[in-house]
């Protein structure tokens, strides 16, 4: 270094450290208007201490939400201040920070995109969660550890997000998380459209839904959309890359692996509560129906729906499919019969409905009987006829297509317009595989041939 | 545009706007010349951003374009300063923006840093922490290393050039 680098590098470290003097400052200036040589050397200076205050985590201490905040609750002990790099591996907790809602973009929908900031969000339900989070409060959000229990929580952006242990999920902002770890359902009205998750193989975002991500197991992440639509991109692929995203709609689930392949997830089964949902297998030990699968894998690998098994699950108004909102009720004010009523119940995908070839697998884990619900505007298939028994009875299909003729709901007004379903039983002895047909009754040549037909449902309930 | 096509569009939006941050830091830090509000100023150029978002054309680098908010932003901050706070005149401003501008560098460079960061010597490294980690000052570092204050503040200024240095080729090398 030159004399005049020297005071060049001393003026700079003035300026860099906060400590520049009115003389100093004057003195830069007009070296920086002296020649284009300065100029250079002092962009590429400061870029690179910004580069480093930025990268370092230390421009979240000036920034308004930390500065102009005041105290910090009780609970938090000192604020983090942790390089964003490194916490990502390390110590993590709640921060509800009191940070006044400084950093929230209001005119723009409470969008924040200055990493620093603390996510504002009100506690809708904690469940045998550790920390101390109480419904109703107001809480700012960065980065959560959950060791255990489930903690919902509503962003400000209007995303519910329930958060199932053990978990580590960091909120970049109001329409942003990051799931290192354990399972999140997020419910995203109209308003927070775009929300997104993303995970160490996959971001998925929302076009208005409710969905699911499990990152528990490192090696994947599943993603499940239960109702609306999402968008999931490759994290490896070019970000801009519209090619590499691949839509799932509601019913659908993908397992994106640690290559980035991709497979269906052909079961989802379920909790007492929607958000109790795993791709595991996981059923509580009463359980009868355990896995369901079907012969369409070679066929159609494209096909992402997914089987949703809900123990104990057939009562008024239970969701029939998943892939559409259709409901099972009783046909009249009596409701649906005594005997079906808490049956573990399948919900199939109607994608399925014109299917005359394909064959399902159910494994029931105990001796049952097994109850096929069948479209009755058509005969039924060989299959139901011959290795089933008509029970007679009949139960209510919800939401008909008027075009297709409708019973008027008698029930006590739960459904609107219902479609008879005729229940088919069969007695299972011993534990083990039962094969199901087709829902379509007959091989068509054409599609003018095709009649309107509905997938069929399975419940199942304990051999008496 | 279809409702599909426009989030989309904006998720790319949001993308590079998330991208730039970086960046954008660095260009305010620069031409506020170290002042305390950079990150203030950011978050108003992040609003004027995104009030324009319907504006970006995807097929164009979005820098250069957020760059030219930025720089409005900072002019109006400026103006809002009282005169003893120092900042560069417009004049002054238009000059060190240019040159940014000239060598953007692109959205990896925080990427490169870490990099380069790698590269450096412990002892470095564990200055780079003092500073921009912990925030401690240059004289307690200087003492507590048994060194003058300016030979820390030369080491620093030595040890920016060099990772300016390695970021270039680091980026220059991904290019190629």
């Amino acid at each position: 270094m030159n004399e005049r680098e020297m005071e060049f590098a001393e003026l700079l470290a003035a300026v860099t450290e906060g400590r520049a003097d009115e003389a100093q400052r004057r003195r830069l200036e007009s070296l920086l208007r002296e020649s284009a040589e300065w100029r250079e050397l002092y962009v590429r200076q400061m870029r690179v201490h910004a580069l480093l205050e930025f990268h370092g985590g230390r421009e979240m201490v000036r920034s308004p939400g930390f500065s102009r905040s005041g105290a910090w609750p009780a609970e938090t002990g000192t604020p983090n201040r942790e390089p964003f790099w490194r916490g990502i591996g390390g110590h993590r907790r709640w921060l509800p920070i009191a940070v006044a809602a400084v950093l929230v973009l209001g005119t723009v929908g409470g969008w924040m995109l200055n990493r620093p900031a603390a996510v504002r969000a009100e506690v809708v339900e904690a469940r045998n969660v550790a920390n101390t989070f109480q419904a109703g409060s107001r809480v700012s959000l960065r980065t959560l550890q959950l060791a255990s229990g489930t903690l919902r929580v509503r962003l400000d952006s209007g995303a519910l997000v329930n958060v199932i242990a053990p978990a580590e999920v960091e909120f970049l902002d109001a329409m942003r998380l990051r799931v290192r770890r354990g399972k999140v359902t997020a419910e995203v009205g109209s308003a927070a459209k775009g929300f997104s998750i993303e995970t160490a193989q996959a971001r998925v975002v929302d076009l208005g839904t409710k969905f699911g991500v499990d990152a528990s197991d490192s090696n994947h992440t599943d993603i499940i959309v239960f109702q609306g639509e999402v968008r999931v991109f490759n994290k490896a692929a070019s970000k801009s890359d519209a090619a590499s995203a691949e839509k799932l709609t509601t019913g659908q689930a993908l397992r994106v692996d640690k290559s980035r392949r991709l497979f269906r997830i052909v079961n989802v089964t379920s909790g007492g509560r929607e958000e109790d949902w795993s791709t595991r297998g996981a059923l509580p030990p009463e359980t009868i129906i355990t896995a369901v699968r079907d012969s369409m894998e070679g066929a159609q690998p494209s096909l992402r729906n997914f089987y949703r098994i809900v123990p104990g699950g057939l009562r008024e108004d239970a969701r029939a499919y998943a892939d559409s909102p259709h409901e099972w009720n009783g046909l009249d004010a009596s409701g649906l019969p005594g005997w079906m009523l808490g049956a573990d119940l399948v919900q199939t995908f109607n994608t399925d409905q014109f299917n005359w070839f394909m064959h399902l697998t159910v494994t029931v884990a105990r001796p049952c009987v097994l109850y096929v619900l069948a479209d009755r505007r058509n005969p039924p298939p060989a299959w139901l006829r011959e290795r089933f028994t008509d029970t007679g009875v009949d139960i209510g299909w919800e939401y008909a297509d008027p075009a297709h003729g409708i019973v008027a709901a008698k029930g006590s007004g739960r459904g609107r317009t219902l479609f008879p379903f005729r229940v088919w039983k069969l007695e299972v002895r011993q534990p083990g595989e039962v094969k199901l047909g087709p829902p379509y009754f007959e091989k068509f040549k054409g599609p003018a041939d095709v009649r309107p037909n509905w997938m069929y449902g399975i419940a199942a309930k304990p051999l008496p | 545009m279809a409702m599909d096509e426009r989030t989309t569009a904006l998720s790319f939006f949001v993308e590079r706007l998330t991208g730039a941050q970086s960046q954008l830091y660095a260009f305010i830090a620069s031409l506020l010349a170290g002042a305390s509000d950079a990150a203030d100023v950011l978050q108003e150029t992040n609003k004027a951003l995104w009030q324009k978002a319907a504006e970006y054309d995807p097929t164009r680098p979005f820098l250069p374009w957020a760059f030219s908010f930025a720089r409005m932003q900072v002019m109006a901050h400026r103006k809002r300063l009282s005169r003893d706070r120092l900042v560069f005149d417009d004049e002054l401003i238009g000059q060190l923006a240019d040159v940014f501008e000239r060598n953007e560098g692109g959205e990896r460079q925080l990427q490169a840093l870490e990099t380069c960061l790698q590269k450096l010597p412990s002892g470095q490294r564990e200055v780079l922490a003092a500073k921009y980690e912990r925030g401690e000052a240059v004289n307690d570092i200087a003492a507590r290393e048994g060194k003058a204050a300016n030979a820390v503040s030369a080491l620093l200024y030595r040890v920016r050039a060099a990772l300016a240095e390695c970021i270039e080729q680091t980026l220059t090398k991904e290019v190629a």
